[in-house]
């Protein structure tokens, strides 16, 4: 699955570890989701685009 | 060296962090009843009764450090629980397989070793498995 969470968090200005703290997860988990290394589970995919304000599926979609 | 170890530190989750914090003390109290353990059980005149408190008091410590264990289980971030369940799982897994062999080996009476040394060498394979497994895991995710 492929993300915007890179791009999204970029144009914030936001270091990984600030995005983590404000997703309450680890800076490891947000650095394998931009790389793709992980999937996120629902209810974490909900907290980023509560956080981001955009739909899950503008944020997260298939190869 | 200590600038290292403070940025490995700060590197942690904070679930973890706090669980190394909270794990210090079973373990210096788990190595100071197995240090009680060893020099009682080899005394000749202690009661058998006394043997028994002491030789499972390390037990009821390591009861202990798994209690904080499964707490940062529950307060740390999905991706840390995954990786811990994973190598949770391989480590289980193995040691269930060495277990069923070492006790088909000694059925058959093709081994003969004593029952401390197989119990020794599963707890010990077991904590080798998941730090192995622990660590690549980390490797893929990071």
């Amino acid at each position: 699955m492929n993300n915007r969470l890179r791009e999204l968090r970029d144009a914030r200005g936001w270091s990984q570890a600030a995005l983590a703290e404000q997703l309450d997860v680890s800076r490891q988990t947000v650095n394998a989701l931009e790389t793709g290394k992980y999937d996120p589970s629902l209810p974490l995919a909900f907290r980023i685009a509560r956080l981001f304000g955009e739909p899950i599926e503008s944020i997260f979609h298939e190869d | 060296m200590i600038a290292l170890l403070r940025r490995r530190w700060q590197a942690l989750s904070p679930a973890l962090r706090r669980y190394h914090r909270a794990s210090a003390l079973p373990c210096v109290v788990f190595v100071a009843l197995a240090a009680v353990h060893e020099a009682v059980s080899r005394q000749p005149g202690v009661s058998a009764s006394l043997r028994l408190v002491v030789a499972l008091a390390p037990v009821a410590c390591l009861a202990w450090l798994f209690t904080l264990y499964l707490r940062f289980l529950r307060d740390c971030d999905e991706l840390e629980r995954r990786i811990e369940l994973g190598a949770l799982a391989w480590a289980a897994g193995i040691v269930l397989h060495v277990c069923m062999a070492c006790m088909l080996l000694l059925d058959a009476g093709v081994a003969s070793w004593q029952a401390k040394d197989v119990a020794a060498g599963a707890a010990l394979l077991t904590l080798l498995s998941y730090a192995l497994v622990r660590a690549r895991l980390h490797r893929r995710y990071a």
